[in-house]
């Protein structure tokens, strides 16, 4: 210890054992290795196979349950035959063919066509536990089908305690259709109170539960009057996401998918667990003109933007879940005939049609709901820019669409589904959106829906379609046909008109 | 400090109210109502504008604003229009899938962040920081979409670890359940706002490297890391706190395209179809409750961030 000779200090690292940093690694590796193995043998079981439920995925959820007032093709889709039924209702593997539900049989109409008289089932039960009765038909049809909603004056009464009388002031062919659709559910005392959000009807299921933004859960109705529904549990998932729909299908979480995109085909080809199921339908994807406003009020412009566009090449851009289509009614419909040589594909002519109009450089837009795949809007484009018309698509959300192409009639072009079956009478409608003004297709279609035997009104809309195909109020790009994915686990499941309803009583599971 | 929270919360009040008239005005600018979308394509011109009527779409805008804004003061948020549900039930339902999965992102977003720009910053003249702070560009640039539908493919369609889509429809009855179907979605969220944090945190850490008291320290016989742990990186957490407010904003907006992609039944979805249905009462009631949450979280962040650094106080404060 000598200060007069002081030891410079020496500095040294300590060393530090590694073990705790080894440690820590194994303990950090492990935990996330126990994690892992945790959440890979955790994959949901097989148990919800086991339950006797049927899960169908649609694309489009309901806005609400309201089905007598809400024009949302979702809620018809979920709740009508399975919760709702009417007097009658769509026949299997059909699109609009009548038969019996709550009535014993078809109605026995009157020589005149005017008076309709249904007899009422014995037994049948609301799922509040009432019974079906006259009174129930007459409060729920009478505010239903008047000249504000249908157009026509109808008065319901009941005849003693199980029969009721619908009369009208002209014989009209669609009645019995309106009655199978969302007019003529029956509700208990016709009372849409509270239905916005729950459900009470006569099918074979009863609405459980709605999950907004998620799904919605029906059980099966144990005092059903007909044959009972087949699963215990049926639950529709709703997906804006195809993608999601598909992978909830891989997964196993849904059984069914129904109106899968077309480019998502490849998914499912080859793979021995699912079917691929094309469904009749009666949507008519529709590219309409504004048939009221310059240059549209030229037939020869109509025409020639309809024969510019290739039916065939649009069949393609969807994967074959399309037929192609000359006229607004579908196969199924009464008054189909193939009218696709009308206005067929020619550019050279719709060129000189255009010249011979004076439109030689037509700008246009189309406005189109953002929602659709635009495989076909893209097809629909670039042929009309070889007719020399350039085309903009304007993408829209959809209540922008009805603000503007339907309720203002603001567009030049508009893109659009049309899924309800018979609704030929949009082109006998001058006020209708797209404005199309011809007194001999008005007369025809007032003559069919007047006529009294279903060959006469059949040959008499086929005519007017003929009339409507060579004028070209629209294009009618094609009939979408969706395919459905059905796990083969399923069977009974709806092979026609998905899009508009889901009929799942007959439905059983594996 | 009784001063500061009195103006902070004034602030507060007056930033509510002109966010309560913004989000009432700007939807009224949508085209479209919701009478229109109930009637369809099959309803006539007459029965839509019967409808309009009877929802009393019709009435001044004034009017219904006050009435609005009234209710929610008594913490009435008012009906959907189209369904006739509660509101608040309705978002107290959402808010079991979105507050969870908020929750989880930024745990993963804390998680990413702060190790890593702490150990990019120290480790910054080695290629390995290097590589770390260039993944992290990288990272912050994807699409959430994108990253979403990698994260499926790896860890659900590969790997099987986790389901790709949806929810239990018992939501937290079935606790494990909810929780896997939140994971993939959060990772998804997480890791690129987590990029986002992660360059702050970095930036923060070199300059507290740099900084005069961390110098000191070293000089004082601390190690580098001892250091900076012990001077620099309190500095380093107050920036990361002054930035979480800003983060639980980027995060709710991430759950809303994450929750579509994901199709979980959250606060996100529901805005985007209630905004397809124009059921505007209840968009609005939904936007103020979020905008409140942000608006209360950032107050907090500025509270929190006065007490804990006593930089900010003024002088003469204690």
């Amino acid at each position: 210890m000598s200060e007069s000779n002081p030891q410079a200090p020496r500095y040294e690292k300590r060393k530090r054992s590694k073990a705790p940093l080894i440690i820590a690694i194994v303990v950090v590796v492990g935990l996330v290795a126990a994690v892992a193995a945790y959440f890979a043998l955790t994959r949901p079981g097989s148990d919800a196979t086991a339950k006797n439920e049927v899960a169908v995925g649609l694309v489009l959820e309901p806005t609400s349950l309201d089905v007598r007032n809400d024009a949302g093709v979702a809620t018809g889709q979920v709740l009508i035959d399975n919760v709702y039924q009417g007097l009658v209702g769509i026949a299997a593997g059909s699109v609009a063919d009548i038969v019996p539900v709550l009535a014993t049989e078809l109605p026995e109409v009157s020589d005149n066509g005017l008076e309709y008289t249904f007899t009422l089932r014995d037994g049948v039960k609301f799922h509040s536990g009432a019974d079906l009765t006259t009174a129930d038909v007459v409060e729920s049809l009478a505010p239903a089908l008047t000249p504000e909603t249908v157009g026509y004056a109808v008065a319901v009464e009941a005849v003693g305690d199980a029969q009721v009388k619908l009369t009208l002031e002209a014989p009209n062919s669609l009645l019995l259709w309106e009655l199978a659709g969302s007019k003529g559910v029956i509700l208990e005392g016709g009372s849409t109170d509270g239905l916005q959000n729950s459900a009470n009807g006569t099918g074979p299921f009863e609405f459980t539960r709605w999950k907004q933004g998620d799904s919605i859960t029906l059980d099966k109705n144990d005092a059903y009057w007909g044959e009972p529904a087949g699963v215990d549990r049926a639950i529709f998932r709703f997906f804006p996401e195809g993608r999601a729909a598909v992978n909830a299908l891989k997964d196993g979480d849904i059984d069914v998918h129904t109106a899968l995109l077309p480019p998502l085909r490849a998914e499912f080809e080859g793979n021995a667990n699912f079917d691929m199921v094309r469904a009749e339908s009666a949507d008519v994807f529709t590219l309409a003109y504004n048939n009221a406003r310059a240059p549209f009020d030229d037939p020869r412009v109509r025409q020639a933007l309809s024969m510019a566009i290739d039916g065939d090449k649009l069949v393609g851009t969807q994967n074959g879940d399309a037929k192609q289509l000359g006229s607004p009614i579908t196969e199924l419909e009464p008054g189909y005939t193939d009218l696709t040589s009308v206005n067929a594909y020619d550019p050279e002519a719709a060129r000189a049609l255009l010249a011979e109009a004076g439109q030689q450089n037509l700008s246009l837009t189309i406005t189109a709901p953002n929602f659709y795949d635009t495989a076909s809007l893209d097809l629909v484009t670039s042929q009309l820019a070889e007719i020399g018309v350039s085309a903009k698509v304007k993408p829209v959300e959809f209540p922008t669409w009805l603000n503007d192409v339907y309720s203002n009639h603001d567009f030049d072009l508009s893109y659009v589904d049309h899924a309800e079956a018979r609704d030929f009478g949009n082109y006998a409608n001058p006020g209708y959106y797209f404005g199309y003004d011809n007194p001999e297709v008005q007369r025809l279609y007032a003559e069919a829906i007047a006529s009294i035997d279903p060959a006469d009104e059949a040959a008499l809309l086929e005519q007017a379609a003929g009339l409507v195909a060579a004028d070209a109020p629209a294009k009618w790009l094609f009939n979408y046909t969706p395919t459905n994915v059905v796990s083969t686990k399923v069977s009974g499941f709806p092979s026609v008109n998905t899009n508009s309803r889901v009929n799942l009583a007959g439905v059983t599971v594996e | 400090m009784t001063r500061f929270l009195l103006g902070r919360t004034g602030l507060l009040a007056l930033a509510w109210l002109l966010a309560s008239v913004l989000i009432f005005a700007t939807l009224r600018i949508l085209p479209g109502d919701v009478a229109q979308v109930i009637g369809g394509t099959q309803a006539s011109p007459a029965q839509i504008a019967d409808l309009r009527e009877a929802l009393g779409l019709n009435r001044p805008l004034l009017t219904q604003y006050f009435e609005w804004i009234g209710g929610v003061l008594r913490f009435d948020l008012g009906a959907s229009v189209v369904t006739g549900t509660e509101i608040s039930a309705e978002l107290a339902e959402k808010a079991e899938v979105t507050i969870p999965l908020t929750v989880m992102s930024l745990a993963v977003v804390l998680l990413v962040a702060i190790p890593l720009g702490v150990f990019a910053a120290y480790r910054n003249d080695s290629p390995v920081g290097q590589l770390v702070a260039a993944s992290s560009v990288l990272a912050s640039a994807i699409p959430v979409v994108w990253a979403g539908l990698l994260g499926t493919l790896l860890l659900s369609s590969w790997l099987g670890w986790l389901p790709s889509q949806g929810f239990p429809r018992d939501g937290w009855e079935e606790p494990l359940q909810a929780i896997r179907s939140l994971v993939l979605p959060a990772l998804t969220i997480g890791l690129i706002e987590g990029a986002i944090l992660f360059r702050l945190v970095r930036s923060a850490t070199l300059r507290a490297l740099d900084a005069d008291h961390v110098r000191t320290a070293m000089s004082q016989g601390n190690s580098r890391l001892r250091a900076l742990l012990t001077q620099g990186l309190p500095g380093v957490g107050l920036s990361i706190i002054s930035m979480l407010g800003l983060q639980a904003a980027a995060l709710l907006v991430g759950a809303v395209v994450v929750e579509q992609l994901f199709s979980l039944p959250g606060l996100g979805t529901m805005l985007v179809s209630d905004v397809g249905e124009r059921d505007l009462p209840k968009v609005q009631s939904t936007l103020l409750v979020l905008t409140s949450v942000i608006l209360v979280m950032g107050a907090l962040v500025d509270v929190i961030h006065r007490i804990i650094d006593p930089r900010l106080r003024a002088e003469g404060e204690e």
